[in-house]
């Protein structure tokens, strides 16, 4: 296979957008700069990855000659990465494989980095952070068990996840034990050091709401100077009848925490990263866009209605991830609104697009066999 | 009562019932597959069904019933688990028939009809020899009722085929399975295109039958459609052809939700990279096109709904070299029979259990996967000649 380098416009087009802070960029120069961008990693794909070359030849024949807007980029549809480890570098250059949690039964999705990459996403990630937290490290509780970053070989998402956002906070306290059953005594120390000033929380979603709201008796922590960053699927929280609006209802009732920040991202794009603002919408940031298509005829919908969300970024050329054709529905709500706190396009995630369910003979193989 | 004997007036008269119940049901009156049911119970059917009983027997031997036949269709084609009773009924068994706790819908609508008829007092004997059983999977019960049976049916997905088949049965019990089939289409570009657009509409329309019915997961409908002509031919006639059929899909009510999108895009993806696709058309959301330059890599995967493969071969006989065991049904369209049959020689025993024209895919036939099903469900009994 043949390895080519990544041309040096890459690392010239997204030095800039990673350059602090995120979400100021005027919309022309951004969309100029990840159109060039998404256009010169295509090609970078194309050259590195023969795979890659096959799928934009038979699914996106123009591409190979012109990309006038994003929504020309080529895309991968996000259930490939779980049958194809797509690389666009050498085995030998690999550094880190991410591995998603997956739902049950089907494998999941394998991501492979190298050195640069892993590189790139902390930076990234960390120029995501600053806006939020400043610039300095705050304290952390990490509203998991210290088992999560300790397993062998590949991360879990879940592992990956605290130890990608480990990196913003210093004198990390884990907050839970194996069970995810909160540790009083951890907490109450934590709190007696750091609690009057600002700090931050990491927690997967459905375990932040466990540990905070369920286990923990009203009022008994005081997190009114805490941070919460928190990411992960809502439909165990759906499923008891938890939304948005509850969930930071329950958690300032019963802890004093105010501020809580949903991210929105996947595994099978680093550099995705898309923080909710103030106003409780997503944002991408300056070196990641997300467009919403039509769920049957995948043609880009205005603002404003409901899609398919494809998610692009300018950071994934290890891997051809860097436009992604998600399996999650949402919307755009606003655009560089005037009102907004963060510039770019504010967006909701609204859920998954349901699974194909087909009638026909090879059904039974799910029905017999799985039931 | 006394026995069941093959085609006994009594299941004649229970099968003309339920034809009758099946079309006049109102709940079913829309539903083809049914209706087609309901048109096989005929008596005009049933008579033509007996006669080829009859010739199968022969001066020398008897066919006579095996005894206990125990059916474990797929839960998700509606009327299969009929068809496969009906025959085995019709041969002068006793049935059992495992009906999935999943049954719902027009399943379990045919379901409800069938009991009703059974529960007929002038059927009782019918119903006698029709035992129904409702449960999920469980292996015990299906060991159960095995130990009791002289014939199996399996039919299911290579996975649920596989994990029954290890359950024993009786030394002397057969068993017959209708594992994952897949099935495909030839068309002679040239004669579609010699087609007007009416008779090409006509043509479009019996290939959506064929490939919508089940989201194209019937075993026999078709994945693969294998133009007979050259490339150039092919590039001419093809784009028409799907235009049309994504346009008979529409006036059927066709309509693939964004899962059935994705799901078929991801694998026209896959195609793309492991089978050498050359070309993936998004025709409409129901209809995908995935054009191939050579069967040789083709894996037989596809979601259904609507993703259909292609490529362009110089004869029919081209197609033997890729054929496999797996491969049921041909649809086809402007081939001779003469053609016909000796591509099934041809293609001697790798692959094609049948070849019908295209709109017929899925029409029962007692012949089905290869098997002559009132012969399996019969035991032949030799008369020898008396004497030295």
């Amino acid at each position: 296979m043949a390895i080519s380098t990544p041309p040096d416009s890459l690392s010239d087009s997204i030095a800039p957008l990673l350059a602090v802070p995120q979400y100021t960029r005027d919309r022309h120069e951004k969309i100029e700069r990840l159109r060039d961008g998404l256009a010169a990693l295509t090609a970078h794909h194309c050259a590195a990855s023969a795979p890659y070359a096959r799928l934009v030849d038979a699914l996106f024949p123009a591409a190979r000659h012109r990309i006038d807007t994003i929504a020309d980029v080529p895309w991968v549809p996000v259930g490939l990465f779980k049958s194809h480890q797509l690389q666009s570098i050498p085995d030998s250059d690999i550094a880190t494989v991410l591995v998603s949690s997956g739902t049950t039964g089907q494998s999941p999705s394998r991501i492979v980095l190298d050195r640069d990459a892993a590189a790139l996403q902390r930076t990234a990630l960390a120029s995501i952070m600053s806006t939020l937290l400043g610039p300095k490290r705050l304290p952390m509780l990490v509203l998991d068990t210290p088992s999560i970053i300790r397993g062998k070989g590949a991360l879990s998402a879940r592992g990956a996840g605290v130890l990608g956002m480990m990196t913003f906070g210093a004198a990390h306290a884990f907050a839970l034990d194996d069970a995810l059953v909160p540790q009083h005594e951890i907490i109450a120390r934590f709190l007696e050091r750091f609690g009057h000033a600002p700090f931050l929380m990491f927690g997967f979603t459905f375990v932040a709401w466990q540990a905070l709201v369920e286990q923990l008796p009203p009022g008994s922590v005081d997190l009114s100077q805490g941070i919460l960053v928190h990411s992960g699927g809502w439909k165990k929280l759906i499923e008891r009848s938890v939304s948005d609006a509850v969930f930071k209802n329950r958690l300032r009732e019963h802890t004093g925490l105010t501020r809580v920040h949903n991210f929105y991202g996947m595994v099978e794009q680093i550099g995705g990263v898309f923080l909710e603002g103030d106003d409780g919408l997503l944002y991408p940031p300056d070196f990641a866009d997300v467009l919403i298509r039509d769920p049957r005829t995948l043609e880009v919908v205005p603002h404003g209605t409901e899609g398919v969300i494809q998610v692009v970024s300018l950071l994934p050329r290890s891997y051809p991830g860097h436009s992604i054709l998600t399996e999650d529905r949402g919307m755009i709500v606003q655009e560089d609104a005037p009102e907004a706190s963060r510039r770019g396009k504010g967006f909701r995630v609204l859920g998954r697009v349901p699974r194909a369910e087909l009638r026909g003979c090879s059904d039974v193989i799910a029905t017999t066999v799985g039931a | 009562m006394s026995a069941l004997v093959p085609f006994d007036a009594r299941t004649l008269a229970f099968t003309h019932a339920l034809s009758r119940a099946l079309s006049s049901d109102p709940a079913l009156r829309r539903e083809g597959a049914v209706q087609a049911l309901a048109f096989w119970l005929r008596p005009v059917e049933t008579r033509k069904l007996e006669a080829h009983f009859r010739s199968l027997e022969g001066d020398e031997s008897v066919l006579v019933p095996r005894g206990t036949v125990f059916h474990v269709p797929p839960s998700n084609v509606d009327t299969l688990f009929v068809y496969s009773w009906i025959l085995s009924l019709l041969a002068g068994n006793n049935n059992v028939v495992r009906l999935s706790q999943r049954l719902s819908g027009v399943g379990a609508r045919v379901a409800a009809v069938v009991e009703n008829v059974l529960q007929q007092p002038e059927h009782a004997d019918v119903g006698a020899v029709s035992r129904f059983v409702r449960y999920g999977h469980d292996d015990a019960q299906t060991a159960a009722l095995s130990t009791q049976c002289d014939v199996r049916v399996l039919w299911g997905g290579d996975a649920a085929v596989s994990s029954l088949r290890a359950i024993p049965l009786p030394p002397h019990a057969i068993e017959l399975v209708f594992p994952d089939r897949y099935s495909g289409c030839v068309l002679v570009a040239q004669a579609v295109a010699a087609l007007d657009n009416s008779e090409r509409d006509a043509l479009a329309d019996r290939f959506a039958n064929d490939a919508f019915w089940f989201d194209q997961n019937a075993c026999a409908s078709p994945r693969l459609v294998a133009w007979i002509g050259s490339p150039e031919d092919v590039d001419d006639i093809a784009p028409d052809f799907w235009a049309r059929v994504a346009a008979a899909a529409a006036r059927r009510g066709v309509h693939s939700e964004a899962g059935t999108v994705l799901a078929k895009l991801t694998e026209a993806a896959r195609a793309a990279i492991d089978e050498g696709a050359t070309q993936v058309s998004r025709v409409s959301p129901e209809v995908t096109v995935v054009r191939l330059a050579t069967l040789e890599s083709l894996r037989r995967v596809a979601p259904g709904g609507g993703l259909f493969h292609e490529v362009a071969l110089p004869s029919l006989d081209a197609l033997a070299p890729w054929l496999v065991r797996r491969d049921q049904t041909l649809t086809a369209f402007g081939l001779s029979r003469e053609t016909l049959v000796a591509a099934a020689r041809a293609f001697n025993g790798r692959g094609i259990d049948r070849i019908v024209p295209v709109g017929q895919a899925l029409a029962f036939h007692h012949v089905w996967d290869g098997y002559d099903l009132l012969q399996q469900f019969t035991r032949r009994v030799s008369i020898t000649a008396q004497g030295w």
